[in-house]
Order: structure tokens, then C-alpha cells, then sequence
């Protein structure tokens, strides 16, 4: 199996319903890292342990809580990133991994995005996650209108 | 004095590890990992993955006639 990244299209229509509270201050928003053999996908609606790395090595179930930060504008779009990268601090990952799931733990855990990378181990040291740059072009989320 | 590093099989001395650093530079992501190696075996590695571009949604025009 293999873990398919994109925004999870459960939150782009529970933007719609105003579901989600992505500000500063507003809801309490996770990431966490799954296994290469793991499934996660765009299609996720809620975050799930299954294929998630095991809750050892300095890692914790859940994974670890994000930085929330408010949406900016520019032209057509819409754009948000997190306000820090995420670290795990002396880290013995349970396998190699390739995926981090966004989630929203305030909002019974409903998935906001799923995002894939090179399968990575790592071995007691620190594994952290850098965002992007917070702009129209680059930003972690982007919605851009007609 | 020892300059002991860290790693999966407990403190050992810095003089004893092989330290190696891999980049990967992809489309939407850039990896920085730093491993030492015992012998041959990894016994602490490090990584760094920096996401250079997240996930967007564009709507498409629609044309009205």
C-alpha cells in the first residue's frame, strides 16, 4: 500500500459548513507520521491510528500539536501555513516513514491534508518537520478561486 | 575527556563513528538527514524534511453563456 497526499476533500466541504476554526488561537490542530506501508490518503475524513508509527521511541500516539495560524490573501487565493515547524525530540522511529496527516484534534479529529515525502528513519536524534514558506505560491494550503 | 555521542547502542565515543550527511533535493520537499554509522550500522540518524510546497485547490472559470 502507499499513503496518497492531498487536501482531504471531507475538509474542503466542511469549510463550506465552517467547521474548522484555522486562526490564531483557534482550534487545536495535530500532525502526525505514518509508516511507508501505511494508507492514508485525501480520501481520510478523520485522523486514524492505523499504520501510524507505534507510540514508542519518544514518539506519542496522535502525534504532536501544531502551531495555528490565520489564513492570508492575495489575488484568487486563499493561503495558510502552520506558525512553526514540528519537532520530535530524541526520536527512534517504530519504521520507515513517508506521511504526516493534518488534523483538526478540536473538531473530533476530522482530516484537513495528507502530505508525503522521501521514507525517512530516524534513529535517537530529532526529526523535524520545516514548513513552507506562507505565501500564495508556496504556503501549506492554498485555495485559489475562478 | 570523551566526546560521547548518543545513539541506539548508548553513549559512545565520537571517534569511534563514521558520520555521513544525505540531501535530497525533490519537486516538493528537501531532505537533510545525518547519520552515524558503528561499524557499519546506523545507530543514530537524524533528519530534517522541509515541504517547499504545500497542497492547493483551484477552482476552474466556469463559462456562462
Amino acid at each position: 500500500m502507499a499513503n496518497t497526499a492531498g487536501i482531504c476533500t471531507s475538509f474542503l466541504a466542511e469549510l463550506g459548513a465552517g467547521t474548522h476554526n484555522m486562526t490564531s488561537g483557534g482550534d487545536t490542530l495535530k500532525i502526525a507520521l505514518f509508516l511507508a506501508t501505511a494508507s492514508r490518503s485525501y480520501t481520510d475524513t478523520t485522523y486514524s491510528t492505523t499504520g501510524e508509527l507505534a507510540a514508542t521511541g519518544n514518539y506519542d500516539a496522535g502525534g504532536k500539536t501544531i502551531t495555528n495560524a490565520s489564513w492570508g490573501t492575495s489575488g484568487k487565493t486563499a493561503y495558510w501555513t502552520p506558525g512553526a515547524s514540528v519537532t520530535w525530540n530524541n526520536l527512534t522511529s517504530s519504521g520507515a516513514f513517508d506521511c504526516a496527516l493534518l488534523y483538526n484534534s478540536s473538531k473530533s479529529n476530522k482530516a484537513i491534508a495528507v502530505f508525503t515525502f522521501s521514507s525517512q528513519s530516524v534513529t535517537a536524534a530529532n526529526f523535524t518537520l520545516n514548513m513552507p514558506t506562507n505565501d500564495a505560491s508556496n504556503a501549506l494550503l492554498t485555495i485559489t478561486g475562478p | 575527556m570523551p566526546n560521547l555521542v548518543h545513539t541506539i547502542r548508548g553513549p559512545i565515543d565520537r571517534s569511534r563513528l563514521e558520520m555521513r550527511e544525505h540531501f535530497e533535493d525533490a519537486p516538493d520537499h528537501f531532505v537533510y538527514a545525518i547519520e552515524w554509522l558503528l561499524d557499519g550500522e546506523i545507530v543514530k540518524r537524524s533528519c530534517e524534511v522541509t515541504i517547499k510546497e504545500g497542497h492547493g485547490i483551484a477552482a476552474a472559470a466556469a463559462e456562462l453563456s
